[in-house]
């Protein structure tokens, strides 16, 4: 005998309501750990990047470093270099200077340049020559002049003519 | 209580349980990340930035370094070069008419130069072939200066000079930065990969 027009039904363990915020809590927790993994992901690639960046930073110091020397060392022998040539060129020059001072009248036998000083040996035709045509232009380049004359039987002299004073040439490269 | 109140409170308890569990998420889990995402970020970008100004100076350093010893390869070979004496000779033997040399010091104390200080005897017929020979010294394969004390003595025809040469020769470097200059180069190739 039925008591009922309608058949009954098992009622559900959830109902519509539950099931619902289930799901809601489901999605939340998905979202939310997702969320977190990818911000340790990106965390941990930004470790491992900083930490390659540290040891480039480190080695491209080092080469810095290196280069920085070279560079130093390069420049030190360049200028080095421009400092002997300079002092050659002065030399040259010097001597050079001090042979066209001597006059066709007078012969020079012997030079001999030191660092503060010039020794001439020579043969003029007289005292005056040698004083006017040589003399003078060796007083205004050394600070003190000394000559010995000494007279050979044709009437001419030999001389020796100690010059002492600086003969400038440059100076060497300070390190 | 009918069963409307009592599905509508047990609604409620089960919102109070999921907002409570959404708080622990946020505050348990998602901020105290974002924060150490935060700092790490920043020290990422301050070290990206010190990295910038380092590769910057370096590759700087590494272009001036390449211009300096392409501009003065010669010089640098010309201070690297081992003296020789024979080498030396037969160049000055085109200047003069003889040339002898004779060693006065190789233990000159000088922190960065082996120095050989020679006296050169020469035979030459003016003194135009020593101002020439003085002009060529910047072509020698040797770093050269020639210093005092210089003797001319006439000699029949011939001029006898006696002059003195100090050769430099670098002594050996403690750095090789050509083996570095690969080793930069892939480095570079892979900070560009970065």
């Amino acid at each position: 005998m039925k008591y009922s027009f309608i058949h009954p039904k098992p009622k559900p363990s959830l109902d519509s309501d539950t099931k619902i915020l289930l799901i809601f809590l489901i999605i939340t927790i998905v979202l939310t750990v997702g969320f977190t993994i990818f911000i340790v992901l990106k965390k941990s690639n930004f470790i491992d990047d900083a930490d390659l960046m540290r040891k480039d930073i480190a080695k491209f110091q080092k080469e810095t470093h290196i280069y920085f020397n070279e560079i130093k060392r390069i420049e030190f022998l360049v200028q080095k270099f421009e400092s002997i040539q300079t002092h050659n060129t002065l030399l040259k020059e010097s001597i050079q200077n001090l042979f066209d001072l001597v006059p066709d009248q007078i012969t020079l036998t012997k030079a001999v340049l030191k660092k503060n000083g010039l020794k001439l040996y020579g043969v003029t035709p007289s005292k005056d020559v040698y004083n006017y045509l040589l003399q003078a232009p060796l007083k205004s380049v050394f600070h003190r002049n000394v000559t010995t004359f000494y007279p050979m039987k044709n009437g001419w002299y030999r001389f020796v003519s100690i010059n002492e004073g600086g003969i400038n040439t440059g100076n060497g490269v300070d390190e | 209580m009918n069963f409307k109140e009592i599905r509508l409170i047990r609604l409620l308890v089960l919102i109070l349980v999921y907002i409570i569990i959404l708080f622990i998420l946020v505050f348990g889990i998602v901020i105290p990340s974002i924060k150490e995402y935060k700092s790490e970020r920043k020290m990422y970008l301050t070290i990206q930035n010190r990295y910038e100004i380092i590769k910057n100076e370096h590759e700087n350093i590494y272009d001036k370094l390449k211009t300096l010893q392409h501009k003065n390869r010669k010089i640098v070979e010309t201070f690297e070069k081992e003296w020789d004496e024979k080498e030396f000779l037969k160049r000055a033997n085109s200047y003069f008419n003889k040339v002898k040399l004779k060693l006065v010091d190789n233990n000159i104390t000088d922190p960065k130069f082996k120095i050989y200080e020679m006296d050169a005897t020469t035979k030459m017929s003016s003194p135009e072939n020593f101002y020439r020979f003085m002009e060529a010294l910047p072509l020698m394969p040797f770093v050269i200066e020639a210093d005092f004390p210089i003797s001319f003595d006439s000699d029949g025809d011939l001029i006898s000079g006696v002059f003195r040469i100090k050769v430099f020769h670098e002594k050996r470097r403690d750095q090789n930065t050509s083996s570095l200059s690969s080793e930069n180069n892939v480095s570079k190739s892979e900070n560009s990969k970065r």
